[in-house]
């Protein structure tokens, strides 16, 4: 009888290693010559065994829904014409390492078969398949190399098919692709772990390692996700990478767009081709305001005559003589009095000298980047050089610095800054007009109590952070903004205005300058988390009202129609008529030619997400 | 958390189960485990053996419930089965013969089946009860084992690594708290 410690600790060691199923072949066979040599060593791990089963069992908390759960995969499994019952599915082992997968018939023999087919894991690695049952959507390994193992069976050939629930494990050798009937392909590299979970698409979860995607067009509430330990990415049809190292992810999208969010704060963006995202850094597209992609999508658009986009573009290009023949304004100093103060026409008139010069601005500078037009790229430079030499003054000086100059100035500058003939010069300049006079303003507005001045500051902030790519502070600030929705937008407030619309003042220019920010945040930081239940009744009451107008002609809110048509998760659909009726309008809140600059071509496809 | 049922309320559920009605069967499930899981911790060698023939129970009995004659005594007969299953299984592995891990098995086994057959009653519940108390009376650091090997299943090699000491000195600690464990849920009837 070993009764030396130093050979009972071996024993005990040796009984631990075994209950793990971790013995080496040589502890094996040491264990055996210890336990036939000695019966009482015998009688001891059998005690051994005996007390884990009963520690164990005593200590797991119970969890009927759980239970609950398992029973239901259980009889969902059953096929009632065969009289078969899927026994895989019957309950999820705690011991994933040895799995029954036949199916029992449903018969007297049951039992019996049962009792055979638990001892048949032991011995045949056929055995070792996994549970879960491939569903008709299940991916196929197409093709294997090294060590690959599918559960806890070793892949020698492709063939077998990743079922819910199961886990594709690569070895520091291996390499694996699973092919779905659908054409889209994953290729897994070494040391890559990756479940697939129960979704009405497909969901991957890649917990190390790196799976490389091509992914065919796929219907909108089916997208193909790859869910990381610190991020989710979802596309519905496109190329792209993603590397899982020490607990990060890293994508890399190499053909169209891929839906991406950070689960630190939830934040949705998009990431393009060519673009690298981290949780740490988020794409920024340069030029911001609309990408290389973008500009090429929008052209082939145009040039396939696809609406809105194409009628969009004729009509800039009736406007283009025109913008060219506006006259640069003289006057550097403006007076912008109090809206509804004694001399209100100098506020108009400082609105409209601005609507005159800004317009055009925007308009050359769009119209140069679709038609590689310098003479009128440089058009539009010349009001960019005006507007920033211009002061404002009075009492509303700094709301329409936030209103327009802030906001259209650096639109118009984003559109031309990567074109060669762009003066590094105008660069710098632009860099200190923001600085010293953009930025002051846009913080004394963002400071105010009022909601409707204070989002204007916020997107002339977001503007101007827009133009120097700080992407994590406008989606923090975005952050904020939605956080003061539910208390703007109340369901009372909205109830209020439902039923005296004709009452409603301050709605609109609440919802304005909000939709603002949203969408400044989404082309400038990607950022498409979707908004506050309270956005979506705000934005129901406020169509109702238009809907309720006598005369269509009230051209603001026609402009925020026209913006509520911008790309979702904001957007109205009902209001996408508005948009295009209204497409001529003299001003807006953040956006002129909103079809072309902010109906993305590429975002059909994620019209209803995330 | 549901109140226990009374077995004509078992059987009441059976009933509808075996009418088709596979909530019911579901719920049956649900009332039944923990005794048909403390019935098989007194009786399985080992928790790999305990996981299947839990199972097994539940599959058989889905596949043979119609042969289930509602008298109040659902549990039990849940248990012949499982009893009926494990004898098999533990027959036909003490007649392993092959390789050492065969050969551990059959010893097992073996051992398993000379252990007389104990009533089912319910001091065994009891006990597992009072050692869910006992938990709470040892030190942090075995606690903290028991926890991570008992309930979290951690192997040895990684609770080695996590409590800086070798293998040999976890198994022996492992094997002391199991012990103590055990020793105090029989030493303090009566508690809960």
């Amino acid at each position: 009888m070993s009764t030396d410690v130093n050979d009972s600790r071996r024993f005990y060691e040796l009984a631990e290693l075994y209950l793990d199923e971790e013995l080496s072949a040589s502890e094996t066979s040491e264990l055996r010559a210890l336990l036939e040599a000695d019966a009482a060593l015998v009688q001891r791990l059998h005690t051994l065994m005996r007390d884990q089963v009963i520690c164990r069992t005593a200590l797991r908390p119970s969890d009927p829904q759980a239970i609950g759960k398992r029973t239901q995969r259980m009889l969902d499994s059953w096929r009632p014409q065969s009289g078969e019952i899927a026994a895989q599915a019957v309950f999820a082992r705690v011991d994933q390492r040895r799995r029954i997968s036949l199916v029992l018939r449903w018969s007297s023999l049951a039992a019996a078969a049962l009792v055979i087919l638990l001892v048949l894991p032991l011995l045949a690695p056929l055995f070792l398949r996994p549970v879960a049952q491939p569903d008709s959507l299940a991916p196929t390994v197409s093709a294997v190399a090294g060590d690959v193992r599918l559960g806890a069976l070793a892949l020698t050939a492709a063939g077998d098919r990743l079922g819910f629930g199961t886990t594709l494990t690569i070895g520091t050798n291996g390499s694996a692709t699973l092919t779905w009937s659908d054409g889209t392909r994953l290729d897994l590299g070494q040391s890559s772990t990756l479940t697939r979970l129960q979704a009405a698409g497909q969901r991957l979860k890649l917990d190390s390692g790196s799976v490389e995607v091509v992914a065919a067009k796929r219907a909108l509430d089916q997208p193909l996700e790859i869910i990381c330990p610190d991020s989710t990415v979802r596309v519905v049809g496109t190329r792209f990478t993603v590397l899982v190292r020490d607990g990060q992810s890293e994508i890399n999208v190499a053909e169209g767009l891929v839906l991406h969010q950070r689960l630190d704060d939830g934040v949705w963006s998009l990431v393009g081709a060519g673009q690298r995202v981290t949780t740490a850094r988020l794409p920024l597209p340069n030029p911001v305001l609309v990408s290389v992609e973008h500009m090429a999508a929008l052209k082939s658009a145009i040039a396939s005559g696809r609406q809105p986009f194409a009628s969009a573009f004729a009509d800039l290009q009736q406007e283009i003589p025109r913008f060219q023949a506006e006259p640069l304004p003289e006057e550097r100093v403006i007076i912008v009095t109090r809206y509804k103060g004694p001399r209100t026409e100098l506020h108009s008139r400082a609105r409209s000298l601005l609507h005159h010069l800004c317009r055009p601005m925007v308009g050359l500078a769009l119209w140069s980047r679709l038609t590689d037009d310098e003479v009128a790229g440089r058009a539009a430079l010349a009001r960019i050089r005006v507007a920033m030499e211009l002061r404002l003054e009075d009492e509303e000086a700094d709301l329409l610095m936030s209103d327009m100059l802030a906001v259209y100035v650096p639109q118009a500058a984003d559109l031309l800054r990567n074109q060669s003939w762009w003066d590094a010069e105008d660069s710098q300049r632009m860099d200190r007009w923001l600085r010293d006079v953009v930025q002051p303003a846009a913080e004394r507005m963002a400071a105010a109590r009022s909601a409707s001045q204070r989002w204007r500051g916020v997107a002339a902030l977001l503007s101007l952070y827009a133009w120097r790519g700080e992407r994590e502070r406008i989606i923090a600030l975005m952050a904020e903004v939605r956080a003061e929705m539910p208390a703007l937008l109340s369901p009372a407030m909205s109830s209020t205005l439902a039923a005296r619309p004709e009452d409603d003042t301050g709605l609109y220019q609440i919802m304005a300058h909000a939709l603002l920010c949203a969408d400044l945040a989404r082309v400038a930081a990607g950022d498409i988390t979707p908004p506050p239940p309270a956005w979506n009744t705000a934005v129901d009451v406020f169509l109702q009202r238009l809907e309720r107008l006598s005369s269509p002609a009230d051209r603001q809110e026609m402009a925020l129609g026209r913006a509520l048509a911008g790309p979702g998760p904001w957007r109205s659909p009902a209001a996408l008529p508005l948009a295009r009726a209204g497409d001529t309008i003299d001003h807006s809140y953040g956006w002129y030619f909103p079809v072309l600059l902010l109906l993305d071509p590429r975002w059909q496809p994620f019209a209803d997400s995330p | 958390m549901t109140t226990p049922l009374d077995p004509g309320q078992l059987d009441a559920l059976v009933v509808s189960a075996q009418g088709g009605d596979r909530q019911a069967f579901s719920r049956v499930v649900v009332e039944v485990y923990p005794q048909l899981a403390g019935f098989l911790a007194f009786h399985a060698p080992t928790p790999e053996l305990m996981d299947e023939i839990l199972q097994a129970t539940l599959v058989a009995a889905f596949q043979q419930l119609s042969d289930y004659e509602p008298r109040g005594t659902f549990a039990g007969w849940l248990k012949g089965i499982a009893r009926n299953l494990l004898r098999r299984e533990l027959s036909r592995r003490a007649r392993l013969q092959g390789t050492d891990r065969d050969v551990i098995e059959a010893l097992l086994a073996d051992a398993a089946l000379q252990q007389p057959e104990e009533s089912d009653d319910e001091a065994k519940l009891d006990l597992l009860t009072r050692l869910r108390s006992c938990l709470e009376k040892l030190s942090p650091r075995m606690r903290l084992i028991a926890e991570r090997r008992f309930v979290e299943d951690v192997p040895l090699n990684i609770l080695a690594q996590q409590f800086k000491q070798t293998r040999a000195s976890v198994a022996k600690i492992i094997f002391t708290v199991r012990r103590d464990l055990r020793t105090c849920a029989e030493r303090t009837p009566g508690a809960t």
